[in-house]
């Protein structure tokens, strides 16, 4: 129990068990595989939203190129089982090597960059990447796409059932949350997130600081390559422009709204993308008789309330309320903030 | 009003919508178990259909859709068949082959029991694996090459597409081509079908050059093509891009024809080439000249399409909406002669109508994906801004 609480730092274990126990009820309530496929891909997408939260919410550092990370751990998964039969876990973990190497290298130059210039060249990461993915069509398959991905199994089981499958995402999502606050918790949190208000204070405290920037991008790059492994074996058939710029954009919106300092925030967030988008679908196309991108519109409006009315995205409000009922004395205003600013969620 | 209640007031409808969205799904999902059940004993019938009604494929899509709406329309009309409502549930993936994916599984959710589309061939391979498990059958509305079974090919194979071209040249005595194509999932599927074709008849290709889906300028790929003298350029993209080639081969002062895909055989591709349109020929479904052809009991079937659709948007269709159409014929079909399951309406096709004059072309459905065969597809030039019937 004493190794839990040092593992979850006590106040992480009730948010970790609410998720837990959501997850585990949830195919006690539903059983349409529509909503499993919505619920799989929420998880899968939590997984690089949370990586971004680390990059963008907590180091400062943008990134507009996360979908090449995603195409990387997709590809050399579906590359390896289908091309050259390798056991998709073993796959699985060639990408995340793979990624973390081609990440680190990309970030030593990259991160030296600010602001709008970090955001372009992470954004021509995503185009070479995309351009790399038609052009070497001879293992990916090219424009075509890549099918035949076979579907994960663990010890004898396969997870092609998708209840299963939507644990197993969702049991890697609780790991990458544990993983990452822990991260946010540790001095290296408070490295990236001093890194995140003045570089140039940290560096006078002695931190490297373009290490910390360099290592937090490659491992949210990692999360993206896992991320994308599981798409690939998930959906069974991958193809370029599911990897395009405007995958990268979407994800970095999923962390913005729900809240680009914590990493419940970007789950929260990606949750909510997610379902608004189908519910705007829904109501589009069975009320209103109109379908296609009108999300963009919806996503736009959203995205100005949000950032006028919650520029802390939607965890804000919802820690607040939580707080208060941890609590029960909502005092100072100040020492509250202060107190959620230090345990990093 | 104070700051907080503003602030507190957007999240609450966020939260009432999220809720409200999760309600509606599962009441959804509580309807499909139900309707699951009575897969087959409900009276009303579900089709389901995924097409790129928005997104760069809504060149190809929108008819598609269209197509769709206005046979819904006409099947509201006429009433039950066979006792059976049959509702054509439609989704657009909005070129998106994850929103197809997702799409694929609301439909199954919904208990469709065959499933029609994609728009593209590459969003086709990606919802093939939730029809072969849900073992629907899948029309096709983009040619794919697959061994799995219950698919079936409703637009005319690539290889069907090229040997009209290659016919095209025989007659035509051009015996050296430049080969031009889109990079992306259509474009790239042209050359392995027509390459072979051309070396049995003696034909070479002594160019081959490629150009991005989305460029908007294919002069360079055009001036490679020049410096190797081909007497014919054959092209295979998808307009806008295909209208784009057009255009620059025009500008660049080629005096050869060019052969367009039968992915230009729509109004799109006219609007952009306007008067620029010499020497230019696109592989085209009949239906784009109906009016042309010699009556027959093709031409009257081709007319059941054509006029109403005219009619009802004031726009011509194309052989992608036709596509759309055959495959719901098809179905309908199945439920006319009392199949209302999904391998039922398998079993009709492929051991009891085996054979179906559609528009796209004549199918043998004991091998589905082979594809209609070329008598639907013919080779049009373009006159005063309208198709013309050369054959």
């Amino acid at each position: 129990m004493k190794k839990l609480d040092v593992l979850l730092y006590g106040s992480r274990k009730k948010p970790i068990a609410a998720l837990l126990g959501m997850v585990l009820v949830m195919p006690f309530i539903i059983s349409s595989p529509y909503i499993f496929t919505i619920l799989i891909l929420i998880g899968i997408y939590s997984i690089i939203t949370i990586g971004l939260s680390l990059l963008v919410g907590y180091a400062g550092q943008i990134s507009l190129g996360h979908a090449a990370f995603f195409a990387i751990g997709a590809y050399i998964s579906g590359v390896l089982t289908v091309k050259y039969s390798f056991s998709p876990w073993l796959a699985i973990l060639i990408g995340m090597i793979i990624t973390f190497i081609s990440a680190f290298l990309i970030a030593i130059p990259v991160m030296k960059l600010k602001g709008s210039y970090l955001a372009l060249a992470t954004m021509a990461i995503n185009i070479i990447i995309y351009i790399l993915l038609l052009g070497l069509s001879d293992y990916t398959g090219g424009a075509s796409g890549l099918g035949g991905i076979p579907p994960l199994s663990i010890f004898g089981l396969s997870l092609e059932s998708q209840v299963l499958f939507y644990y197993f995402v969702w049991f890697i999502v609780s790991l990458v949350i544990v993983f990452s606050s822990n991260i946010v918790r540790s001095h290296i949190g408070r490295i990236l997130r001093s890194i995140h208000d003045s570089e140039v204070a940290t560096e006078t405290l002695g931190a490297n600081v373009s290490k910390y920037k360099v290592a937090i991008f490659a491992l949210s790059a990692v999360f993206a390559s896992l991320a994308g492994s599981l798409y690939a074996h998930f959906i069974s058939f991958i193809a370029p422009p599911t990897f395009y710029i405007n995958f990268s954009i979407l994800l970095l919106i999923m962390v913005m709204v729900g809240g680009v300092h914590s990493i419940w925030g970007a789950m929260i967030g990606t949750a909510v993308m997610m379902a608004l988008n189908e519910l705007i679908r829904f109501v589009g196309h069975n009320y209103l008789n109109i379908s296609g991108e009108i999300e963009i519109v919806v996503y736009g409006a959203i995205i100005v309330i949000v950032m006028i009315f919650m520029p802390k995205g939607l965890i804000h409000p919802i820690s607040k309320l939580r707080f208060k009922k941890l609590t029960h004395t909502p005092k100072n205003e100040t020492s509250k903030q202060k107190l959620f600013s230090e345990k990093g969620v | 009003m104070n700051v907080k209640k503003i602030m507190i007031m957007p999240l609450m409808i966020l939260l009432l919508v999220f809720t409200s969205a999760c309600g509606m799904f599962s009441s959804s999902s509580k309807e499909t178990a139900q309707s699951q059940e009575k897969k087959g004993n409900s009276d009303v019938i579900k089709i389901g259909v995924i097409v790129a009604e928005t997104g760069p494929a809504s060149t190809l899509g929108k008819t598609e859709a269209n197509t769709i709406k206005m046979i819904q329309k006409q099947l509201d009309e006429t009433g039950p068949i066979n006792g059976k409502k049959i509702e054509l549930v439609m989704r657009d993936y909005e070129t998106d082959d994850t929103k197809a994916v997702i799409a694929m599984d609301k439909l199954i959710s919904d208990g469709i029991v065959a499933i029609i589309g994609a728009t593209q061939a590459s969003t086709t391979n990606a919802i093939l694996p939730k029809a072969e498990k849900a073992n629907l059958p899948l029309l096709t509305l983009a040619p794919i090459n697959t061994d799995i079974e219950n698919v079936y090919n409703i637009p005319p194979s690539s290889a069907t597409v090229a040997s009209k071209m290659i016919d095209y040249l025989v007659e035509n005595k051009i015996s050296k081509v430049a080969w031009v194509n889109a990079k992306d999932a259509f474009g790239v599927d042209g050359l392995p079908h027509f390459e072979p074709l051309a070396k049995e008849k003696n034909i070479e290709i002594v160019a081959h050059e490629e150009f991005d889906a989305t460029a908007s300028d294919m002069t360079i790929q055009l001036t490679n093509v020049r410096e190797k003298n081909p007497e014919a350029v054959i092209v295979w993209s998808r307009t806008p891009g295909a209208g784009i080639v057009a255009r620059n081969f025009k500008a660049l002062g080629f005096e050869v024809p060019m052969i367009q895909s039968h992915a230009s055989a729509n109004q799109g591709f006219l609007d952009q080439v306007k008067s620029n349109s010499e020497n230019i020929f696109v592989v085209a479904g009949k239906l784009n000249v109906v009016t042309q052809l010699e009556d027959s009991e093709y031409k009257s079937l081709v007319e059941e399409y054509v006029n109403p659709y005219e009619k009802e948007y004031n726009e011509p269709t194309d052989f992608f909406g036709a596509h759309s159409y055959d495959a719901v014929q098809l179905v309908i079909k199945a439920v006319e002669e009392g199949n209302f399951t999904s391998s039922d309406i398998n079993n009709y096709l492929q051991n009891e109508l085996k054979e179906y004059q559609g528009i796209s072309g004549k199918f043998d459905l004991t091998k589905p994906i082979e594809g209609p065969q070329a008598d639907g597809v013919t080779v049009l030039s373009i006159e005063d801004g309208t198709w013309k019937y050369t054959e």
